[in-house]
């Protein structure tokens, strides 16, 4: 942990230091930091992701669940990423757009799962 | 933690600022521009390298 918190500083201030004459650079700084620390935190997501799946299995929640809700992280995740980035170079306005866009696709993987809640709860009222 | 490329990006970055400024104190701003550009275009292939790594592995751990 110290060493993640200790490159994320060091990285901060080389990016600070190039801001001013290379500011392209600096955000190329900015990214590569942002995508070092994270492949060093990709075991550790594994072992989180591992362990529930275990659990879903062991109480026997449906497979296709569990994954659309890993999808669905995964996509919030790297908007996130992307649309950040954007913000720091001072594109809000492209930042906004990719947002939209993951939200408009977490909405279109999670359809089929909202039409068959719809269409259970209506099966369940007395018509 | 490849965090070597981190710091050959930032010496790039800083060994084209120096450049930059003898090259521009010396007359030639053409040249300069071009150590610019160049240093550029390279930190921006280290940098595509590792994202594409990192968008791999995010669709490897969440099953995109």
């Amino acid at each position: 942990m110290t060493a993640i918190a200790a490159a994320g500083v060091v990285c901060a201030a080389l990016a600070l230091l190039l801001r001013r004459e290379h500011p392209a650079v600096s955000m190329c700084i900015t990214i590569a930091a942002g995508a070092a620390l994270l492949m060093s935190l990709a075991d550790s997501i594994l072992q989180i992701i591992s362990v529930m799946r275990g659990l879903a299995e062991k109480y026997d929640m449906r497979s296709e669940y569990i994954n659309l809700v890993l999808k669905a992280t995964g996509v919030a995740y790297a908007a996130e990423f992307a649309a950040q980035t954007c913000r720091d170079a001072g594109e809000g306005s492209i930042a906004a757009k990719i947002e939209l866009g993951a939200r408009v696709l977490i909405v279109c993987m999670s359809l089929p799962v909202l039409t068959a809640l719809l269409d259970t709860a209506m099966k369940v009222l007395p018509s | 933690m490849n965090i070597d490329v981190i710091f050959q990006i930032a010496a790039v970055g800083i060994l084209v600022s120096v450049l930059n400024q003898v090259l521009t104190r010396s007359g030639r701003e053409e040249m300069a521009m071009m150590t610019t550009l160049a240093g550029l275009i390279i930190v921006l292939l280290m940098v595509i390298d590792m994202i594409s790594g990192l968008f791999s592995q995010v669709k490897a751990v969440f099953g995109l």
